[in-house]
């Protein structure tokens, strides 16, 4: 029957668009979708898709043990070593890859300590001490404002 | 979140991260795989019913429609949603859920155009707005052979149809009670509890047909048959039983075993008393009034506001069955020692606002789809 074959024919080509839409945006890769759609929301790189992480992502991960960094930043060094920030400098600036032929993340925003620093589900308050009241404490200021990142504590 | 003491522990550690659209979701797909089934119960078994075949398909459109909502917005990253089908991975529940869901809406197109088919031919000649005649025309797709043959194929077609979308139907609400029960604690996480939740949903359906049968006929002024109100009533009836019976013979097991989900029915119930009671008293009342609706409407008499309550009483009770599940089986910690409590808020995307809006959208969206296909003659409107 003539409309039960243009019902299957309108319904054939549905699925074909579809298909084709799959495999498109898919062919497309990732840089288009979800990464335009992304943008349009203002959203960057959660779930480490975003163009710059990527390549960050694709480069040999090489790091050093602690002492390296001593050999040229000596001060900064003895300093971190007497406070309670005395852990491996990578953590915070990255890993050591060729530095110092390229740089390294220097990040003093707020987020970034309190990426640590505010309370987590799933981690206990005495690990690291936690700004119950984080939004007040020092507010609109960064934190290396008052705080020496290497040197947290005033003394 | 609070965080309660119990015995000495503070717990909880974790929150509760499937809120009030969560529980809408399931909800919505209750009442779809419901209005299926009264449908395929039409088309199969009971002939009576068939008057209000384009009523129910038209009525489920738009909660198929509108099931994606809560999920869109319970999302993270809602303009990634698109993702789940350029990844699809088969061990992923939700990614089962993608193809059965586009299985459901396409066999439901499919089925409303077969059988509205008629209507249209008819209207893409008759109808005097230009733009609706156009829409109609399209419909067509060209051909408007209305003979006996091909009425008698398109019927064919639509039981083939209809058999597909029930198995689909019910393997949405399947799946969609599995991917809850698979995270729950002990008292939820059962075999038999999916099971129950359809048969719940089925219920919900039912009880939906019939408030929308009551307010399709006052709308279009035709006359309401009880041989029909008493046969879906009938049929919520046994679904409720047995959705009610499931449940209590598991929770009776529980108490008699004094296991570890009988802890956590004690710890939870306190929490969740209100929609507790709301589901045991109203489950009884339900089927109390649904049975009476039966009696009285095969005495040839129909009591509108029994079966309003009825049916409005089964909604709750299934609301608050999904309620529990969805957030009761995140209230328990998975150590057992604790609780959090949740009270939705009022504004944001995942919010009471939000979760109203979801609820009502299908409403919203259903006076456009009759206005299109409606399911009884449209001139019989213009008197009221
Ligand atoms: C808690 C995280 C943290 C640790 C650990 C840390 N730093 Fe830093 N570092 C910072 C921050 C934040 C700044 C930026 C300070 C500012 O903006 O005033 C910074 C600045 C620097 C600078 C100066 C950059 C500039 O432009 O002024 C150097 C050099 C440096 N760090 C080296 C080190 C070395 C070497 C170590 C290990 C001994 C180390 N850091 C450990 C957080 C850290
Ligand atoms: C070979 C000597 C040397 C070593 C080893 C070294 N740095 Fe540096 N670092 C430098 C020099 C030189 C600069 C200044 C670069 C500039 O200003 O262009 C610098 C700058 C920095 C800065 C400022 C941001 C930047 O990239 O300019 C940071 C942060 C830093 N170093 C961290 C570290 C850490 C962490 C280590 C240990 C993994 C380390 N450095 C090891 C020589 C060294
Ligand atoms: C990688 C995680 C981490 C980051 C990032 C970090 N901290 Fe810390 N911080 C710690 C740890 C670990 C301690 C030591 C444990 C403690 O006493 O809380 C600490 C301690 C402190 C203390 C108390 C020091 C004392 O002597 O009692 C201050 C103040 C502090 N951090 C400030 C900052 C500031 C400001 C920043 C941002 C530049 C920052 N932290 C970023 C982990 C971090
Ligand atoms: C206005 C200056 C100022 C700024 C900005 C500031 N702090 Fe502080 N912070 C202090 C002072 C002063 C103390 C010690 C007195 C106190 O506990 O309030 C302190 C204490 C702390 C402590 C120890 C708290 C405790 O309970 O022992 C931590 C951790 C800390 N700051 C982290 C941060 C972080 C992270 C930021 C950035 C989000 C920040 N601070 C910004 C002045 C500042």
């Amino acid at each position: 029957m003539k409309h039960v074959r243009r019902a299957l024919v309108v319904f054939i080509n549905i699925l074909i668009i579809l298909i084709v839409v799959i495999f498109g945006i898919k062919g497309l890769g990732e840089e288009v979708y979800p990464a335009i759609a992304d943008k349009l929301f203002g959203v960057e790189g959660i779930y480490g898709t975003s163009g710059e992480q990527k390549e960050i992502i694709k480069k040999p991960v090489h790091a050093e043990g602690r002492e390296y960094c001593s050999k040229c930043h000596e001060e900064i060094y003895r300093k971190s070593d007497q406070g309670k920030h005395n852990f491996d400098c990578q953590t915070c600036h990255g890993a050591a890859s060729d530095h110092p032929k390229m740089r390294l993340k220097v990040d003093s925003s707020r987020e970034f300590c309190l990426g640590c620093h505010k309370a987590t589900i799933g981690r206990d308050n005495e690990t690291i001490r936690v700004l119950h009241n984080w939004e007040n404490h020092g507010k609109d200021r960064v934190c290396t404002a008052c705080h020496d990142p290497h040197h947290p504590w005033f003394d | 979140m609070t965080t309660t003491v119990v015995e000495g522990f503070v717990y909880p550690n974790h929150e509760v991260f499937w809120g009030v659209l969560i529980v809408i979701y399931p909800y919505f797909v209750s009442i779809i795989t419901g209005m299926v089934t009264v449908y395929a119960i039409a088309e199969f078994w009971r002939k009576e019913l068939k008057d209000i075949e384009k009523l129910v398909v038209i009525s489920s459109l738009p909660f198929v429609l509108s099931a994606l909502l809560p999920l869109l917005l319970d999302l993270g990253q809602p303009q990634r949603a698109f993702e789940i089908y350029l990844t699809p991975n088969f061990s992923s529940v939700m990614a089962v859920f993608g193809i059965v869901y586009l299985t459901e809406l396409f066999t439901l197109l499919g089925e409303m155009w077969f059988l509205f088919r008629v209507d249209i031919v008819r209207m893409a000649q008759t109808e005097s707005n230009k733009l609706l005649r156009l829409l109609y025309r399209i419909l067509t797709l060209g051909v408007y052979d209305i003979s006996e043959k091909a009425i008698k194929l398109d019927k064919k077609i639509i039981k083939i149809l209809t058999g597909i979308e029930l198995i689909a139907a019910w393997c949405l609400s399947y799946v969609s009670f599995l991917f809850g029960v698979v995270k729950s604690n002990p008292w939820w996480n059962t075999t038999i509890l999916p099971v129950s939740f359809v048969f719940g949903g089925l219920a919900a359906g039912g009880a939906m047909v019939l408030l929308l049968y009551l307010a399709f006929t006052r709308a279009y002024g035709i006359e309401r048959k009880p041989n029909i109100i008493s046969t879906v009533a009938n049929y919520a009836f046994y679904f409720m039983l047995a959705a009610f019976a499931l449940e209590t013979i598991n929770t009776i097991l529980y108490a008699y075993k004094e296991d570890i989900a009988w802890a956590v029915i004690k710890l939870a119930s306190t929490e969740l008393a209100v929609p507790l009671a709301i589901q045991v008293i109203g489950s009884l009342e339900a089927l109390l009034f649904l049975k009476y609706v039966c009696y009285r409407c095969n005495l040839g008499k129909i009591d509108t506001p029994f079966i309003a309550i009825a049916s409005v009483t089964i909604l709750v009770v299934v609301f608050a069955m999904r309620w529990n599940m969805v957030i009761g089986a995140q209230l328990i910690d998975y150590s057992l020692r604790g609780f959090v409590s949740y009270t939705p808020p009022l504004w944001g995307r995942e919010g009471l606002i939000a979760a109203l809006g979801v609820l009502v959208a299908p409403f919203i969206m259903l006076p456009v789809v009759a206005y299109i296909f409606p399911p009884y003659e449209r001139k019989l409107r213009a008197g009221l």
